[in-house]
């Protein structure tokens, strides 16, 4: 019975293959299972089969170029009412070696369960066009037609949404001109498509509904009447709006990625960030590693990490101001806006650099010279108050004087100790005479008060001499009401010639005071002038140098600090070992000079056991760099300070460095930083305290150090 | 004696000989407080008769400021000044309840408002300007217009 059925639908599947097997085309039956059953001569031409051949063993889905399609199509094909056709089937076969398209028609044959059976097919190979035509309207480009008078004829979705119409039917004949941005320009294009019947790339200003400009590139094929009349323009267009702004923005605009080492390179670049970059052209940038253009490996990772910072909070980085250098090596300022693509786990990220070099520049030099003109009246200023009180103690400072003109305040202190035992003999006499005289001891209670407070000692040097300086006058004023009383004259005139004494070698001590924190201070500020605003030279400049002579000279040169100090300094390295690292050399010198001075500044003046304090310099050559550790016993460096970094932050003066009564001017060790890492290497500091005393008591002494690595040159 | 606390982060430079001077005072019982976090834990345990605050003081190591760092406030003696003001409202620090603020500052009137408002409300003569021509005098005289007040 099933197989009377079988053979019944068989003959029916035959039949309505006879029926069309002599037309033009390749038509042809497979099975369900893709077994072809019947091949007209052209099908079996299409598909590279003998025409006397069987067909045994020959299956469609060989041909497919993904057999997954065939079954998409089958399930498409169920749906189909027997007996009707379905249209307009497109599919990728391969046959003969060569890819081919074709577009098909086919009835579907059911069994009595309405199971698919076997299929009835006529197909054709497609050209590249109709092929693409397909999909005509899914595509992002408009597809035109005009005619004889440039009315838009036809067009595809794409088209109408471009120019912001809610469907074709709304575009369909309106003359061009009418979408043109300037409609007077429609003249033109006709000209121009006479002329030149198969235009490629032409650039036109289009403007849509809303008024927004749309800058398209059109392709257009012309068709000719004999009479040298338009007959029909058909063409496509291609929005590059933003492909130009993107072009013509003075922006540079980066797609980075990360290579399969872990690198991350340029992997598109526009022409502006070619260009601040050194290139010509964005293909000159591809696949270089971004790390080279930054100044230094700490750069780059300061750039990083600030990255993965906004990242971790699902932000971009904005507006992130850096230096960079291009391919020749010259430095860049850029400001950049950098985000991670997402789902592509921070292996891909976008962003904007703007060159803003110019613009840095002409403020450096703005600042460099209004802030030069200021510094310039201010160190000139100071320099003369210098000059004034250096005459101050020329004129009064005789005999507590050194050889070179400044106060021996050893001397002074021995001198004022020697005046105070002669005025306390003479007081002693006037205070005696007083008793025996019976003269009112009122007056002299005034002297002996701030004889009293003349003994009390304060913490610093200065406070010391500021308080003597004050008493000495208040003794002045009161050894002149004394006058009117009947003291000895030649008492009275001894006694105030020991207090102007006392005075004059107060003044000058701290007037001596004054003139060392001046010394102290100037050379920071030449320091700011000459290099910080300049900064960007150094890197020109710097050449191999051995850094033992330099640390050497700047011991050199501090010995008199150190001296007056009462530091010695300790030196654990061999003055004749040669350890080369590229540098500039003057920057250097004054980095290793600011951290050698503030070691020694910041000793206490008594170290373990009343012993003088002294200074550690250790300089270590290992196998990629030089460490240079120096190492003080004294005041402490907070640990806030410490562990923000904020120590080395300009204009940051550690809390506890009035401890020495010369508090820092936030310059030194800002400088000495910056110019160890545009060297490439590393300055970090501890302060720890010394054994036995807390963290946080900062009244205790900590021991600081200083680590310096420079890599070394091979 | 009137019991005074100076805090200023200057004392040991530009203020020197005005802090000298009120050492000279036999009336004025002088103390001193370099940054806020000093200052806070002088007030916390003693008592004083005047308090005369810097605007632009470092906040000093304790933890206690970091909030008022990250928003952005750098004068921590206008911050403790007003945590002060307002604690010793809710009834902390009463052993201050009579001590009399005053401010001593490089910052004119005009851009502090704040002060003379709830909860600090300075009395207008409590303020005085540093400048170059201001003499320890004038200083002292200074703290003792604010006691008689």
């Amino acid at each position: 019975m099933e197989s009377t059925e079988s053979s019944a639908r068989r003959q029916d599947i035959r039949d309505a293959f006879q029926q069309i097997s002599h037309l033009p085309f390749p038509v042809y039956v497979s099975d369900i299972a893709g077994n072809f059953l019947f091949a007209n001569a052209k099908a079996r031409l299409f598909f590279g089969l003998e025409t006397d051949q069987g067909l045994e063993g020959c299956n469609i889905r060989l041909y497919y170029e993904n057999p997954q399609e065939r079954e998409g199509l089958l399930n498409k094909i169920r749906t189909v009412e027997p007996g009707n056709w379905l249209e307009d089937l497109t599919v990728r076969l391969h046959v003969q070696q060569e890819p081919h398209k074709i577009r098909f028609v086919c009835q579907p044959f059911f069994d009595g369960n309405r199971q698919l059976q076997a299929l009835l097919c006529i197909g054709d190979s497609m050209s590249d066009l109709e092929w693409f035509a397909e999909f005509e309207d899914t595509f992002q480009a408009g597809f035109f037609e005009m005619d004889h008078q440039l009315l838009i004829a036809d067009c595809n979705a794409t088209f109408a949404k471009l120019l912001h119409f809610n469907s074709p039917a709304e575009v369909k004949g309106r003359p061009v001109g009418s979408l043109f941005w300037e409609p007077e320009k429609a003249q033109a294009l006709r000209l121009e498509i006479m002329e030149h019947p198969h235009l490629k790339d032409c650039q036109l200003k289009l403007r849509r509904t809303d008024g927004a400009m749309v800058i398209v590139k059109m392709s257009c094929i012309t068709t000719m009447r004999d009479v040298g009349e338009i007959s029909r323009v058909k063409g496509v267009i291609r929005d590059v709006t933003f492909e130009m702004i993107q072009e013509e923005m003075p922006v540079g605009l980066f797609l980075v990625n990360t290579d399969q080492n872990g690198k991350e390179i340029f992997s598109r670049v526009t022409q502006a960030l070619a260009r601040i970059f050194g290139f010509d052209s964005p293909d000159d940038l591809l696949t270089r590693a971004i790390a080279d253009f930054h100044p230094s490996p700490a750069a780059y990772e300061a750039f990083r990490g600030e990255l993965q910072k906004s990242a971790s909070l699902g932000k971009p980085l904005l507006d992130y101001y850096m230096e960079v250098q291009d391919h020749h090596g010259k430095r860049r300022n850029v400001v950049t806006n950098v985000r991670y693509v997402t789902d592509e786990n921070h292996h891909l990220r976008v962003g904007a650099a703007y060159d803003v070099t110019d613009h840095v520049s002409r403020h450096r030099r703005t600042l460099e010279a209004n802030f030069s003109a200021v510094l310039h009246t201010y160190i000139a200023t100071i320099n003369g108050l210098r000059d004034t009180l250096n005459m101050l103690i020329r004129a009064h400072g005789h005999g507590i004087r050194k050889n070179d003109g400044g106060v021996d305040r050893l001397v002074a202190a021995a001198e004022l100790n020697r005046h105070r035992n002669r005025f306390e003999t003479l007081f002693s006499e006037m205070k005696k005479i007083a008793t025996e005289r019976g003269i009112d001891s009122r007056p002299l209670a005034g002297v002996q008060k701030y004889w009293n407070n003349l003994a009390a000692t304060k913490e610093t040097e200065k406070d010391n001499a500021a308080w003597s300086r004050r008493n000495l006058i208040e003794i002045r004023k009161s050894l002149e009401s004394l006058k009117s009383l009947p003291f000895p004259r030649e008492l009275l005139k001894n006694s105030r010639a020991e207090a102007d004494e006392m005075l004059r070698l107060t003044s000058m001590i701290s007037i001596s005071i004054s003139v060392d924190e001046i010394n102290d201070r100037i050379p920071d500020f030449y320091y700011f002038r000459n290099y910080l605003l300049r900064g960007e030279s150094m890197q020109q400049e710097m050449k191999a140098t051995n850094i033992v002579p330099l640390m050497h000279d700047a011991l050199q040169h501090l010995e008199e600090f150190a001296s007056v100090n009462k530091v010695s300094v300790v030196q654990h390295f061999n003055p004749k070992e040669v350890m080369l690292v590229n540098c500039h050399r003057s920057s250097l010198s004054r980095a290793l000079h600011s951290i050698l001075h503030n070691a020694i500044k910041y000793s206490w003046s008594k170290r373990l056991e009343d012993r003088p304090p002294w200074i550690d310099v250790r300089m270590e050559k290992k196998t990629t760099e030089v460490e240079i550790i120096v190492e003080n016993w004294g005041v402490p460096i907070r640990r806030e300070e410490l562990e923000d970094g904020k120590i080395f932050q300009f204009g940051r003066r550690g809390r506890e460095s009035e401890d020495r009564g010369r508090a820092g001017t936030g310059i030194g060790l800002y400088d000495a930083f910056e110019v160890i890492k545009e060297h490439g290497g590393h300055l970090h500091l501890s302060s720890e305290p010394t054994f036995g005393n807390q963290q946080n008591i900062y009244t205790n002494p900590f021991i600081t150090k200083a680590f310096i690595t420079l890599p070394i040159v091979p | 004696m009137i019991r005074l606390l100076w805090i200023d982060d200057n004392l040991d430079h530009d203020l020197t000989e005005k802090r000298m001077a009120l050492l000279m005072e036999d009336d004025i019982d002088s103390h001193f407080a370099r940054n806020a976090t000093e200052a806070y834990y002088r007030l916390l345990n003693d008592p004083f008769d005047i308090v005369i605050f810097d605007l632009r003081l470092p906040p000093g190591p304790d933890d206690m400021w970091n909030d008022d760092f990250e928003r952005g406030e750098r004068k921590f003696g206008f911050v403790l000044l007003k945590t002060v003001s307002e604690q010793r409202k809710n009834g902390r620090f009463e052993h201050l309840t009579n001590t009399r603020f005053g401010v001593f500052t490089i910052e004119m009137r005009d851009e502090n408002p704040d002060l003379f408002l709830v909860p600090i409300d300075l009395p207008a003569q409590n303020f005085e300007m540093k400048t170059n021509a201001y003499g320890e005098d004038d200083f002292i005289n200074f703290i003792r217009k604010i006691h008689r007040a």
